[in-house]
């Protein structure tokens, strides 16, 4: 510790060494009696306390005092004076003066313990200071915009970063601004802020917010407010932190509108391919090349309906084959009045991989018992059942109540069947039916069941 | 009953154009914009208009949709390839008939374009 003793009196000086080595033990003591000497010390290096007379041959006290604090605002200073009156004492501390100690046996006590506190009072008071001042950075430099507002909203502070957000010039443009004006009411979560809620009620939150920068541009910004008041009181203020996430935004924006465009693609290439297709078939005469050719279009048809599942399910992964096949079958009888459907369908979760070839399987088996099962004229039932068995495979059953598979196209789509379900692992038995008819019984393992 | 169709791929349409007058049908005109089908239903309007969303032109299907409205009562049904939440809460907006996804199935279009025509003369 350095301590600088400022007095004519050799004596003095000496009395104030004694004094202040009992209280802190070891110490650098630079006795001083001229203006160069003081200059000197001063810059050596920083004092820790400065003791000074009044009444000095070349200067006065409070003279010292000002050229101390001007070279280190945060060094103590104490006058020991014999010289002094009570205008100079008071005149010192207001000035900011540590203490004031008369030279007299009685105040020489207080010498030692005024020392120690304005030497703890410096070292708090550097310690507060760096403590703010690496707030200050903080504040000034985190790429996150902090803001404090009133009640109403009207700006109180907020950091660079904050102003830049904003579309801020600088901290001028921030007077009389008001954050709540500028955030789009529909976007606060569902809430605005509170004005005159009471604290109690009130943990932080954090919503995306659209906010209408000062320069009229949009920003997207996670806002993360807490308030600001005392136990019970009144809101003092909001504190919050803001993230800029238009760029994130703009990114799902983007790739949502991707997407719908490939699903329109999607959707309007497959109808070009149907529209190719019929108007291929339009030149042949033959009725089975013909009907070869619808079905090339049906099976299109069962295609486009996953994608759409898929695109309507919005993971892009999976589909609800249960309601994939109720649409798929009631697409493909449409309106023919002969033919009754019967679904007995089971919920299960597919796959696009899994889902895609077999609806084309169930699409095949399908069409085959509306084409070829009833005889002329006749009526009858097709029944679609979906279920799932303990062992967490699934069956997928059409059975028809007429007289059975025929045809060449049933042939080429029982071909289609049989190579769809080695492509699945799948094992498709035909049988006769409840009803005389035909079933036909696909048993599959859902490959998230294979996975687990 | 006379369809109009709104359609700006040319084989879609011609297919569509098919499988009406395979249905007996019969089509009142194909436009590939909107301003062209406008034109076409200046003077006579159709019974049944089928409408693309996306077409040739500034206008989209559901435009001219709103704009026939005030011309003609004849009900509209839209056949699209477009699913997204935003283009459906817009078809919606402008009640149509009905709506067929793409790819649309022939007996599918004929039943909707005869129940759409039938409620409009009824």
């Amino acid at each position: 510790m350095r301590v600088l003793i400022l007095d004519d009196d050799p004596d003095t000086r000496a009395l104030v060494a004694r004094v202040l080595k009992q209280e802190f033990g070891d110490l650098e003591l630079v006795e001083i009696i001229d203006e160069a000497a003081f200059e000197a010390a001063l810059q050596f290096r920083a004092p820790d306390l400065v003791v000074t007379d009044y009444d000095l041959r070349w200067t006065d006290g409070l003279s010292v005092f000002r050229t101390a604090r001007a070279a280190f605002p945060d060094c103590p200073v104490i006058m020991f004076t014999g010289t002094g009156n009570e205008e100079v004492a008071v005149e010192a501390m207001k000035a900011g003066l540590d203490d004031y100690i008369v030279k007299s046996q009685k105040q020489l006590r207080r010498l030692g313990p005024s020392a120690r506190a304005a030497v703890d009072r410096a070292s708090q008071r550097r310690a507060l200071n760096l403590a703010e001042a690496r707030y200050r950075d903080l504040f000034r430099s985190v790429p996150v915009g902090l803001y404090r507002c009133e009640p109403d909203g009207t700006f109180a502070a907020a950091n660079p970063a904050l102003l830049e957000m904003l579309g801020f010039e600088n901290e001028r443009q921030l007077t009389g601004a008001n954050f709540q004006q500028m955030i789009a009411p529909a976007e606060m979560g569902g809430r605005t802020l509170p004005l005159n809620d009471s604290a109690q009620q009130e943990e932080p939150w954090t919503a995306e917010v659209r906010i209408l920068r000062r320069d009229g541009r949009e920003l997207w910004a996670m806002n993360s407010v807490h308030v600001v008041s005392d136990q019970t009181g009144p809101v003092r203020a909001y504190e919050g932190a803001l993230t800029d996430v238009t760029a994130q935004r703009t990114l799902l924006e983007e790739k949502s509108l991707l997407l719908e465009e490939l699903y329109h693609r999607v959707h309007n290439n497959l109808q070009i391919i149907i529209s190719l297709l019929s108007s291929a078939a339009r030149q042949i005469e033959d009725p089975v090349a013909r009907e070869h050719f619808a079905d090339v279009s049906q099976r299109v048809q069962s295609l486009a309906l996953v994608q759409e599942r898929l695109y309507r399910a919005g993971n892009l992964k999976r589909i609800a084959f249960h309601g994939y096949l109720e649409d798929l079958a009631r697409g493909i009888i449409g309106t023919d009045q002969r033919v009754t459907l019967a679904l007995d369908l089971a919920e299960l979760e597919l796959s696009i991989d899994q889902a895609a070839p077999l609806g084309l399987i169930a699409n095949e088996l399908i069409l085959n018992a509306l084409k070829h099962a009833f005889a002329a004229g006749s009526r009858g039932v097709i029944r679609v059942s979906l279920r799932v068995e303990s062992d967490g495979r699934a069956i997928l059953e059409i059975e028809n109540n007429g007289v059975g598979p025929g045809g060449s196209s049933a042939e080429a789509g029982l071909r289609l069947v049989r190579r769809l379900a080695t492509q699945l692992g799948a094992e498709v038995v035909s049988s006769a039916g409840q009803d005389g008819g035909t079933r036909a019984t696909v048993r599959f393992a859902p490959w998230s069941t294979q996975v687990s | 009953m006379n369809v109009l169709v709104v359609e700006d791929e040319i084989l879609i349409a011609d297919y569509i154009c098919e499988v009406l007058e395979d249905a007996g049908l019969s089509v009142f005109g194909v436009a590939e914009s909107a301003e062209h089908a406008l034109r076409m239903v200046d003077s006579s309007g159709p019974d049944v208009a089928l409408v693309d969303v996306k077409l040739a032109g500034p206008m989209d299907g559901i435009e001219f949709a709103q704009a026939m409205r005030q011309r003609h009562s004849a009900p509209v049904i839209f056949v699209t390839g477009s699913g997204d939440p935003t283009t459906l809460a817009r078809i919606e907006s402008v009640s149509p008939f009905a709506r067929l996804q793409k790819p649309v199935r022939p007996d599918q279009l004929v039943s909707t374009v005869l129940a759409a025509g039938q409620g409009n003369r009824a």
